[in-house]
């Protein structure tokens, strides 16, 4: 027998024996019977909670029939009231009151995100709708930390919260390209630069979960996965901003906005480099090699140099210089994310290549 | 005979027929058997929390999978886990059923050994495929990792798992 049946041999035993590890029969119906004890004491509340596949579910309960109200929102008003008016009626207040404070997966949380936030946003103006927008998002990544840390993120419920999500961003990124087109650049960019802002925060809050925290590392990963899309998002709808607004030559007060804002964005990642955030997966600054030390001082000589230019008024240059900065910074991040990728993609490499001979054989 | 009736009758179904695997599950990664029986109780509870705060579940075994694993997520997180090899050492009798044979007793605890010692990783890959017999598809819901991410890990682990018997054979 060569090394490699017997190899295979040995293990499938191994697997045969494993399996022989159970609860002895005390143990099972000891547990058994705590377990059908507290399913006794606490009964489904609901004819269709814990449903199983095949078994019929209220049109109600279909996600379908919710978003006609934003569709009628955007296409007719007046279809619209008609349509609220309906769903007041056929769905009742109580409802909609029941509903606050749902979460996805929850019954009643189609008629809180749907219904409830909607109605609440038709009586907003474009600028406050916005705002709300980006509110409304970031309300969903915050619903998913609470499923995660209540063991209730499933693989469904993120791919609803990110399409949701993205339903927000769309919006916000509407109205972005509405106030950029009509030339108010400065609201434009302080807007996708506050969203932008706020998701890369969040980001980093979940990275440097606790270990005493409700949330796993996979969860913080799968929670970052929907913060990653619209953060990117974001980022090049800011980037447009700035491009147009260094493209005029008589907006000083948007460039020294803009200018500002980079520099604040630098000096945080800066900041979480040098207290070894690991987010951005350190150790200490020091124990690091000197070409990445370098970029550091680097990052750190450019925002004097663009301190300088902001006090002196010249804008543009000030801006350019925490643009270089920001770069050395990023610079750094990678450099770091090599580091720990190297070893992971040789491996890789070679677990395809032996893959290829097996198929080949 | 309703939905509620209906549903609370498919999940102690379920526990007869995962109370095992999930225990052997809970057991592999802390290596405590009090522990384990008390986390497989727990997982069953959750589950029917879960169930009671109306959300569907599609897939009731993978479920319990994905909330065993997180419970033992979290524990790993509270305090660091005895090696099973610590455990084998002291004696400590893992209580394997009782209609197996000495022989099978001895194995049983050296296949969890030596399953415990592939690197976590790729642990769960491989031993919820070849012990519990879920699918790649299954898996990748249970650790929330892609099919093709876990069809690599199987691999890799599988690999580890080879030195590691030869250089116990040799």
């Amino acid at each position: 027998m060569n090394k490699d049946n017997k190899d295979q041999d040995n293990f499938f035993g191994l697997v045969e024996k494993a399996k022989t590890v159970q609860l002895t029969d005390k143990e099972r119906a000891h547990v058994f019977a705590a377990v059908s004890s507290y399913v006794k004491k606490n009964p489904l509340s609901e004819p269709g909670a814990g449903v199983m596949p095949g078994a019929v579910k209220s049109p109600f309960l279909s996600k379908d029939f919710w978003p006609v109200i934003s569709y009628w929102r955007i296409h007719s008003a007046r279809s619209l009231v008609a349509v609220i008016v309906l769903v007041v009626i056929v769905v009742g207040s109580g409802t909609s009151f029941a509903a606050q404070g749902t979460l996805p997966g929850d019954l009643l949380y189609p008629v809180r995100v749907n219904f409830n936030e909607e109605v609440k946003a038709l009586f907003l103006s474009d600028k406050s709708r916005t705002t709300y927008e980006i509110e409304r998002l970031k309300s969903r990544v915050n619903e998913a930390k609470v499923l995660a840390g209540q063991d209730r993120l499933s693989t469904k419920v993120r791919d609803e919260v990110v399409e949701r999500v993205s339903g927000h961003l769309a919006v916000v990124k509407e109205r972005v390209e509405d106030l950029a087109s009509r030339g108010d650049l400065k609201m434009a960019f302080e807007i996708s630069n506050d969203l932008e802002s706020s998701l890369t925060a969040s980001e980093i809050e979940v990275s440097e979960t606790q270990p005493d925290s409700d949330i796993s590392t996979d969860e913080a990963k799968s929670i970052n996965e929907i913060i990653k899309g619209p953060r990117i998002a974001s980022s090049i709808v800011r980037e447009k901003a700035e491009d147009k607004i260094l493209s005029l030559d008589d907006d000083q007060e948007s460039v020294k906005a803009i200018a500002v804002a980079k520099r604040e964005s630098v000096r945080s990642a800066l900041k979480l480099i040098k207290e070894g955030s690991t987010s951005v997966s350190l150790s200490s600054i020091s124990s690091e090699s000197e070409e990445k030390t370098g970029l550091v001082e680097q990052a750190d000589d450019l925002i004097d140099v663009g301190d300088e230019a902001l006090s002196m008024g010249n804008y543009e240059k000030a801006f350019a210089v925490f643009k270089e900065a920001d770069e050395a910074v990023q610079a750094f991040q990678i450099e770091k994310e090599l580091d720990i990728t190297d070893s992971f993609e040789s491996e890789l490499n070679q677990i395809i290549i032996d893959l290829e001979k097996i198929d080949a054989q | 005979m309703d939905n509620k009736q209906d549903f609370e009758n498919h999940f102690l179904d379920a526990y007869k027929q995962n109370a095992d695997a999930i225990f052997r599950y809970c057991y592999l990664r802390l290596s405590d058997r009090d522990l384990a029986r008390d986390f497989t109780q727990e997982t069953f509870m959750k589950v029917w929390q879960y169930a009671q705060k109306n959300g569907v579940i599609k897939n009731l075994r993978a479920f319990l999978f994905t909330t065993a694993r997180n419970l033992v997520v979290d524990q790993y997180r509270r305090k660091k886990a005895t090696s099973l090899d610590n455990m084998m050492e002291q004696g400590f009798d893992i209580g394997i059923d009782n209609r197996q044979s000495d022989m099978d007793k001895i194995d049983g605890r050296q296949a969890l050994s030596f399953l415990g010692s592939i690197p976590e990783k790729y642990r769960d890959a491989i031993y919820m495929q070849f012990v519990e017999g879920l699918s790649i598809k299954e898996i990748a819901e249970v650790t929330g990792e892609t099919e093709n991410n876990i069809s690599v890990r199987i691999h890799r682990g599988l690999q580890k798992l080879r030195s590691i018997l030869r250089d116990q054979n040799e």
